[in-house]
This record gives C-alpha cells, structure tokens and sequence, in this order.
C-alpha cells in the first residue's frame, strides 16, 4: 500500500443528498459517507467506485427510513393492535365502555349545537355588528317604561340629523293575513309578514333569487317571498309578476329571497312596503306615538358619546314640544342587533326573547352527562388493572420504561375515544330521524362540519380532552406495578386506587340523584302552574277573532243567537283576553291629587266578567241599563284598589284624553299574565263598539257538536274567511311552552343520565365480585351465607349512595330555590320528593349490581380456592 | 436499568471491542463480520441515537481527516451504565441457559 494517497471528495450533489436523507447536522454522516467512498475507490477502482457508492447509497436509505419510521409507527401500530385486542378480549366491559362514551358525547354535541343556534341569534346578517335597534323609553312621574319599539317619525328624522346614522329602516310586523293565491283555492292565515322601508335591504342581509332588491319595493302593492312561501303558493311556476291575494287586496310578486336562518329574532317570510300602513300612524310627527321596531346602521364600533353630544339639540328640534303636551321624557335606547335575544332587556311589545337561566340549565346537563360518562370510562379502565398487571409486568421485565406505558395506555384511550365518537356521530344521526329532537328544542339541527367550523374544532378539541382526561389516572395508576409482583400473581390492587374509585362512583351517584331530584322538581312546578286556580274561567272558552266587516255589522245580532245555542253558556266580546292584555297611559284621582301611570287595560263588551268568571267584589259590572257605560265607566282590579291606595274606590276618576271615565266596580284579582308574574294593576273598559274577539264559554260536553254549529253559522256569514278559532286554556298554556320545553328535555336527559350511571354500576359491580371472589370463597367455607355474602356486597353500594345523596342535598334545593325564584307563584318545596329519590336510587342501584353480586356468591367456593 | 435487547447488546459489545476507534463506519464493518448480515451505514444511526440517548453509550468528536473530505467522525464509546446493563444481561443469560447443555438443544424435542 502506498502511503501517500490522494482522496476524493462527493460531488454537491451527493453531498447535498445525503444531508438531506440521513439528517446530518454536524457533517459526521458526511463524514462517514465520504470514508465510505474512498474505501471504495481504493477497492474497485476510480470508475467503477462511482458505482459501487452509488448503489451502496440506494442500499442504506430504505434501512435507514425504515428505522426511523419504525421507531415511531411501529410503536403505535404495535399499541393499537394491543388495544384491538384488549377491546375484543373483554367484549361486555368494552362494549359498556363505549356506548356509555357514545351517549355522554352525543348528548352534548346536540346540547353544543343547540348553544350555539340560540348564542349567535342574528349573526347571520353582514352587518349584524353595525346594526342596532332603537327602543323607546318614556319616562313619566318617575317610573320609566321600556318599549321594544318606537315611533316611526324617529327614524327618518335620525337620518337627517346625525351624519352617523348611515341608513335607517322600520319594520313593523302584520297581524295575521289572509294569503289566497289568485287561481286556486289555496289560502292559508300566514303570521310572519311584515312590511318594512325598502331600505331593508340594504340594512339586513337577504340573499335576492330573483328580482331587484333596490326596485322590489318600490310599488306599495308589491311583495317579496322567501321561497318556502313561493313554493307554497306558487309550486313549481315561477311566482314573479303574479299576483297574490292578501287579505282581499292584490299584491305582485317582485322578489324571492332565500330563507334567513332560524335564528333570527324576527321570523319573516314575506315583505311588503311599509307605505302600506295608512299615512295617519305613518306619518304621526311625534316621538310619543310607538308603532313598529327602528333600526339604524351605524358605523364599526360606535363611540356612543358622539350621539349623546348632539341629542340635546335634537331633542329640542322633535321632541320638547310633544314633551311638554304628554307630560313625559323621551329616551332612545340603542340595543346591538346579537343582543336582543339574550340581553335580558324586559322591554314592552318585544320578540320573545331567550332565557339565559335555561340556556344555563342545558349546558350544565350536558356538562353533567359527559363527566358522567368519563368517570365511567376511567373507572372501567383502573378497574381492569388488576387484569392487565401480568401484561404489564412483562413489558416492564422486557425493557419498557414506564413512559412507553403510559403512552400505550395512553393509545389505547385514544382508540376507545375515537370508537366512542364514531359510535356518537351514528347515535346522533340515528336519534334525529327516529325522536322529534328538534321539534324539542326547537330548531333544526345540523351537523356539517365543513361549514360549522367552531364544531369542527369543538369536537377535536372534546376528542383529545376526553382521551387525555380519561387515559392519565389509569395510565399512571396501571404502570405503578411491580413487575416481580403482577409475574408471581400475589397482586392486590393497592388501596389508593380503591379510595379514588370510591370518590368516582361517589360522585357519579351525587351528579344522577341531583338531574333527577331537579327533573322532579320542575316537573312539580309546572304541574303546578298548569293546575293554578287563576281566578277566572280557563277551560271551554272559544274565541274566534272578528275581522270581516260583515261580521261587525251584524255583531250583537249574532251574539244573541249564539247564545240561544245548545251547548253556549254565555257570550261576550272584548279586545283582551287572560295573556293578552293591552296597556295604557290614564290619569288616576290619586289621594294627593293627580298621577299618571301605564297600566294593563283589557278593553270589553257586555257580559265578559260573566262569561270568564270574574267576579266583582265592590261595585257592580257594566251594564247595559246604564248607556254611558260604555265612554265612562272602568272596572279595576284589587291590586289597582290597593296600589292607589284607595279607600273607597267607587267614583274615582281615571282620565285620558278625551277619555274621562268614574270607576264603576271592582273586580277580585286575576292572573292575566303568566304566573311568573305577579298580579298587577289592571283597568277594564269598555269598547265603544263590540268587536275584537267574539268569546264563548261552551259546555263541556258534546263541544264538537257545539263547535260545528257555530262553523257553519260563521261561515255562513264570513264564507272567504277560513273559520279560525282558539281555546283559552290551550293559548294560555302556550305562555308556559318554554317551561315545558324545558321539562321535557329535563326529563330526558335525566333518564340518560341514570342510564349511563347504571352502566357504571354495572361494569363496576362485576369486577368488584371477580376482585373478591377469593375473599368470597373463604368466607363461604367458613360457614357465611349466600344472603350474608351479597350483604356485604351491597354495603359498599350503600354506603357510596348514602354519602353521594348527603353531599347532593343542599346543593340541589338551592339550585331549586334559585330556580323558583323565576315565578311569583310557587309550589312548596317537597322534601318526600328528594328522599323518594334516594331511597328508588338505592333500590336501582343495588338491583343492577344484585346479578353480579349473587352470582359470586353463591358459587361454589371450591372452585376459585383451588388454584391456590 | 434493564434488559438489553439482542441488537443492543451486540452493537455495545461491538463498540466496546473497537476501544477507541469506534465510529459509524468501523462498527458497521464489523458488525457485518460477526453477524453475517450486511449492515449499511444508514441502518446504524438511530440505533446509536437510541443507545445514547438511553445512557448506555457516550460521543464525542474525532479528528477531520481527509478520506472524509474534511470532515470529523464521531465516536462512541460504551458508558459505565452500559457495562452495567452488558453484564447484567449476560447473567441472566447464563440463568437462563444452566443446566441446558447445547447438545440436548441440538437434539431436538423427543425423549
């Protein structure tokens, strides 16, 4: 060998390949490449070394990568075989597993959706962060009232003054109309049309399928559709340009528009132009007179002291005069668009508006039901640890160090979670065709996780939680063993992993006897509510709303005949009924002379204390001898007596306008609201002239004979009309829907929740009596009985569930208490109820875990002392 | 500490035979010489790595030589953990094996 010899370096582009490749950060790999390389040269030769490294190159890669990647594929390819085979190995508690992980998760990505419909209300809209809705506050003798709406002269002249204000636009919403499409029969009330400024569109985001959403409303006589509405009227033929009879007036069809989400606090299915509204209330100049709801578009992020600078002025211009001659102050309130459903703003004459307390309530069940589920899941897991210890030992005694284990108990948790979500996603699909879940809530659900990102990211984030959360305490609890004692078989599971176990299923009991003990209680409530005495007649009372002139002319006619029917008790007539009252603005002969307040006013005709059973306590009813009754008398409530503090309330004088009115009787209290409300001061006057809402209490038997007698007879007078008609009792009931709702979901889910924590018991109670077995079998051998034995075994149960129901107690009756508080009628607070509870929770519980228990204990004990 | 496992405990007893000339391209020669399988440059990296970075072995860097273009090579040498977990491994081994005399092995199962 010579001694000099002359090396060869690698080309760059070798060189930059195997950087590259083989990671070389410190030009050691090079290194060796390099070496490599000349060896070969020194070998083969200068040319065919060239080759040689070249195919040594291709040699060394797939080992190389293959390497790299086993260590970390391989690993986990290795775990989830493991896992497969653990899931399949114990098929019962797997399955367990799952469907209780399956259930917890659906639940609450249905509770999530939900959320999420009712917290981005109106969000849809562009500009929903610029837009705002003015309300009305007026401010009389102290006490300020709140009106969602406002004058229509607001708006425009907003506009004008205040360069800010970019664009305004008023929306009032129709009563119900008549829809009758021109060549067929087919006409339907329809109850979500509104007619707005044309500005509308340029405020709010409608997307336009056809027509011209600068021009649609240009002519009064026209109207725009959402196309649900022009399916229903149009079918398959193209709505544009045809015409549509509403309520007897004819109407073209300018534009269809997309239907706007659910959430909207405004349900709109048709426009029309505002100049609809006749130009009196249209065009009343002043502030004090409220009809319909304004909006205004404003820019970003509106600094609001601008405005309140220059209302002064404004003020001034508009509004001081009226001012003066309505004895009040007129304040604007800005409220953002996304605010009005959940911004708890109590106004007057507002959209129903959502309850924060129950949106609460759900997100709290839904909390509830998936911590069930994975304390389920945890406890199963620690459970099968005594099982697995073997496993685990040999892993150890083969060179895994524990973070390898952990992290294969940790795989393995992945691998149930993901089971769990697909099993979820079936549940769910499944549940909404088969239950009326949405018909529940209220909504339509959607899963689409392509555009619904915030679900998308939800669930991930929920997916990796849930693993994590429910794979530590057994990943760290189950690789705490020795190996040399799992191998030689003398494992007992160490009594902190008992202990936290306890406190598990501990709280699991407490979290199911709480939803259930709360479903009770509202249950109990709203029963309660729906048998409340209110004070006057709920149950056979017919209304049928009087709209056709025909009818009008002819009213007191008709109310004559009708109460000649077989089967009519009384008739009557009258503007309001319990629920729907009106309100007023009245003068009132005070002590100290007099004051001004808004009150609650039904307006009525003749004998409607009588038909709805109200009964007079001072004073008498109005009359028909007495013909000034109707201009100028008034009836009050005692709740008016004692809020006025008056002594004798006969001949007060109550006063508006034009209006100057003695108060004739009184009436005993009755709730003409709902019962979350107290009773409030209420006047009753009369119409000038009967009309409103013809309303008849009926006999309680044969009503549908009744009913269609006065079908026939209506229609015989009001044929375009379709006959339409409601009972009290059911539109009364309907001021309690959300309750309901409420209730029977609560109901549901407090069934789910029960469930999940049977599973639990179940899976637990049958390790509990392997884990023992031994333990059993001696006993038994020393003379203790099968009762005995399945005594002892439930005692653990018993004593979980007794301490859970202590813990539970206070927390559930002031969760109750706080509930109550809602509603100024409330029923008592039952403690049998809480107690029932426990003591079928109990009886549940012991049942479900009774099989296991019973079987371990009346085996033969033989059999399981034998292997010792 | 624990077992080795077969791979380990060659490649370490490897590195500990080529005293202090152990580095990527020596160990891999000599690995294909007493295993009889070819074992290329890339297959011995992350082995190395993994050794290392369980205690057993411990680097540093040579000299730049010339035949490398240049470049320094790295070398190994086993660690006092490492002839801890070698020896330990050989024990159990021997355990293992007592008693059972590699001629019975040989023939086979009957008896």
């Amino acid at each position: 060998m010579k001694n000099k010899k002359t090396f060869y370096n690698l080309n760059s582009f070798s060189v930059w390949l195997i950087k590259k490749v083989f990671k070389d950060d410190d030009g050691v790999r090079l290194g060796d490449f390099n070496e490599i390389y000349n060896d070969l040269i020194e070998e083969k030769g200068r040319l065919r070394a060239r080759f040689f490294f070249w195919f040594y190159v291709m040699m060394a890669l797939p080992q190389y990568l293959k390497d790299l990647t086993i260590w970390s594929t391989a690993m986990l390819l290795n775990y989830m075989k493991i896992a497969y085979r653990n899931i399949k190995r114990h098929k019962g508690y797997s399955l367990i597993n799952i469907t209780g992980l399956a259930v917890g998760i659906s639940c609450f990505l249905l509770i999530f959706l939900y959320v999420q419909n009712e917290l981005t209300y109106d969000s849809y809209h562009e500009n929903s962060d610029r837009i705002y809705r003015i309300s009305s506050t007026y401010i009389t003798s102290g006490e300020p009232i709140r009106f969602a709406s406002s004058s229509p002269a607001l708006g425009p002249r907003l506009k004008d003054e205040f360069p800010e204000v970019e664009e305004y636009v008023r929306i009032l919403r129709a009563p119900r109309l008549l829809f009758r499409q021109q060549d067929s029969n087919v006409s339907f009330y329809e109850n979500n049309i509104v007619v707005a400024d044309p500005s509308i569109f340029n405020v709010f985001s409608y997307e336009f399928l056809q027509g011209d959403p600068v021009t649609c409303l240009d002519d009064p006589k026209t109207i725009v559709l959402t196309e649900v509405l022009a399916d229903k009227y149009f079918g398959k033929e193209n709505p544009m340009g045809k015409a549509l009879s509403v309520d007897g007036e004819y109407f073209i069809v300018t534009g269809v528009i997309k239907s706007p989400p659910q959430n909207s606090h405004l349900t709109i299915e048709g426009i029309a132009s505002f100049l609809n509204i006749p130009e009196g209330p249209r065009l009343y100049p002043s502030m004090f007179e409220i009809l319909g709801f304004t909006y205004v578009l404003l820019p970003e992020n509106y600094d609001f002291a601008g405005f309140t600078e220059k209302w002064p002025a404004f003020y001034e211009k508009y509004c001081a005069e009226d001012a003066a001659l309505y004895g009040q102050v007129f304040e604007p309130n800005f409220v953002k668009l996304t605010d009005i459903r959940y911004g708890s703003l109590n106004f007057r004459f507002d959209v129903p508006v959502g309850s924060d307390l129950y949106l609460f309530a759900f997100i709290s069940i839904g909390l509830f039901i998936l911590a069930l589920a994975c304390i389920n899941f945890i406890n199963m897991t620690t459970a099968q640890a005594p099982t697995r210890a073997k496993e685990i030992g040999i892993r150890k005694v083969l060179g895994s160090d524990r973070q390898n284990l952990i992290f294969q108990i940790l795989i393995e948790s992945y691998f149930i979670t993901f089971l769990a979500f697909a099993s979820a996603y079936v549940i769910m699909k499944l549940s909404l065709l088969y239950i009326p879940i949405e018909q529940m809530l209220g909504f339509n659900i959607e899963m689409n996780f392509q555009e619904n990102s915030l679900l998308l990211v939800s669930t991930l984030v929920l997916y990796v939680f849930i693993s994590l959360i429910s794979g530590l305490y057994p990943a760290f609890y189950m690789t705490s063993v020795l190996p040399v004692k799992a191998l030689s078989g003398t494992l007992k599971s160490g009594k902190s992993g008992l202990f936290t176990r306890r406190v598990l299923v501990t709280s699991q009991f407490a979290i199911s006897i709480g939803v259930v003990v709360l479903m009770l209680f509202v249950n109990d409530q709203v029963d309660f509510m729906r048998n409340q005495n209110l004070g006057f007649h709920k149950e056979n009372i017919v209304s049928i709303q009087i709209r056709d002139r025909s009818v009008t002319e002819i009213l007191p006619a008709l109310m004559e005949e009708f109460s000649k029917y077989p089967g009519v008790i009384s008739v009557t007539s009258g503007s309001n009924l319990p629920g729907r009252p009106s309100s007023g603005l009245y003068w009132f002969e005070g002590n100290e002379g007099t004051v001004e307040h808004n009150y609650s006013v039904f307006m009525v005709g003749y004998d409607y204390n009588e038909t709805l059973g109200l009964e007079i306590t001072k004073g008498r009813d109005f009359d028909r001898s007495f013909t000034s009754d109707t201009s100028k008398a008034v009836i009050v409530n005692e709740t008016l007596v004692k809020t006025m503090k008056w002594k004798d309330p006969i001949g007060k004088r109550i006063t508006q306008s034009s209006f100057q009115a003695e108060v004739v009787g009184v009436v005993k209290d009755f709730n003409f609201r709902s019962l979350h409300n107290e009773i409030e001061p209420l006047l009753l006057r009369m119409r000038r002239r009967p009309g409103g809402r013809l309303i008849m209490k009926i006999e309680g038997r044969n009503i549908v004979h009744t009913m269609s007698l006065i079908e026939e007879k209506w229609n015989s007078i009001s044929p375009d009309r379709p006959f339409e008609y409601s009972f009290l009792d059911e539109e009364f009931g309907r001021l309690y829907n959300e309750d309901q709702r409420l209730n029977k979901l609560i109901k549901l889910f407090s069934v789910i929740c029960v469930l999940i924590s049977c599973l639990g018991v179940l899976g637990l109670s049958s390790f509990n009596s392997i884990r023992r077995t031994k333990e059993v079998a001696i006993r038994k051998v020393h003379g203790a009985s099968t009762y005995q034995i399945v005594r002892m075994l439930f005692r653990e149960i018993f004593l979980l569930f007794l301490t859970a129901s202590l813990i539970i107690f206070p927390v559930s009756l002031i969760l109750i208490n706080l509930w109550l508080e809602n509603f100024a009628y409330r029923t008592e607070i039952n403690l049998m109820l809480f107690l029932g509870t426990v003591i079928a929770g109990v009886l549940v519980a012991l049942f479900t875990a009774g099989y296991h228990s019973i079987k371990v204990a009346s085996e033969n004990p033989v059999k399981r002392i034998r292997h010792e | 500490m624990s077992l080795l496992s077969r791979t380990e405990e060659i490649v370490l007893l490897t590195i500990w035979q080529l005293k202090d000339n152990a580095y990527g391209v020596t160990i891999a020669d000599r690995l294909t010489e007493t295993t009889g399988k070819t074992w290329r440059i890339g297959a011995i990296y992350i082995p190395l790595e993994r050794l290392e970075k369980k205690g057993y072995l411990t680097s540093y860097l040579g000299k730049a030589t010339n035949k490398r273009g240049g470049r320094s090579k790295r070398l190994y040498r086993v660690t006092k953990i490492g002839i801890d977990a070698l020896i330990k491994t050989k024990k159990m081994e021997e355990n293992i094996w007592k008693d059972i005399p590699v001629v019975s092995l040989e023939g086979g199962y009957e008896k």
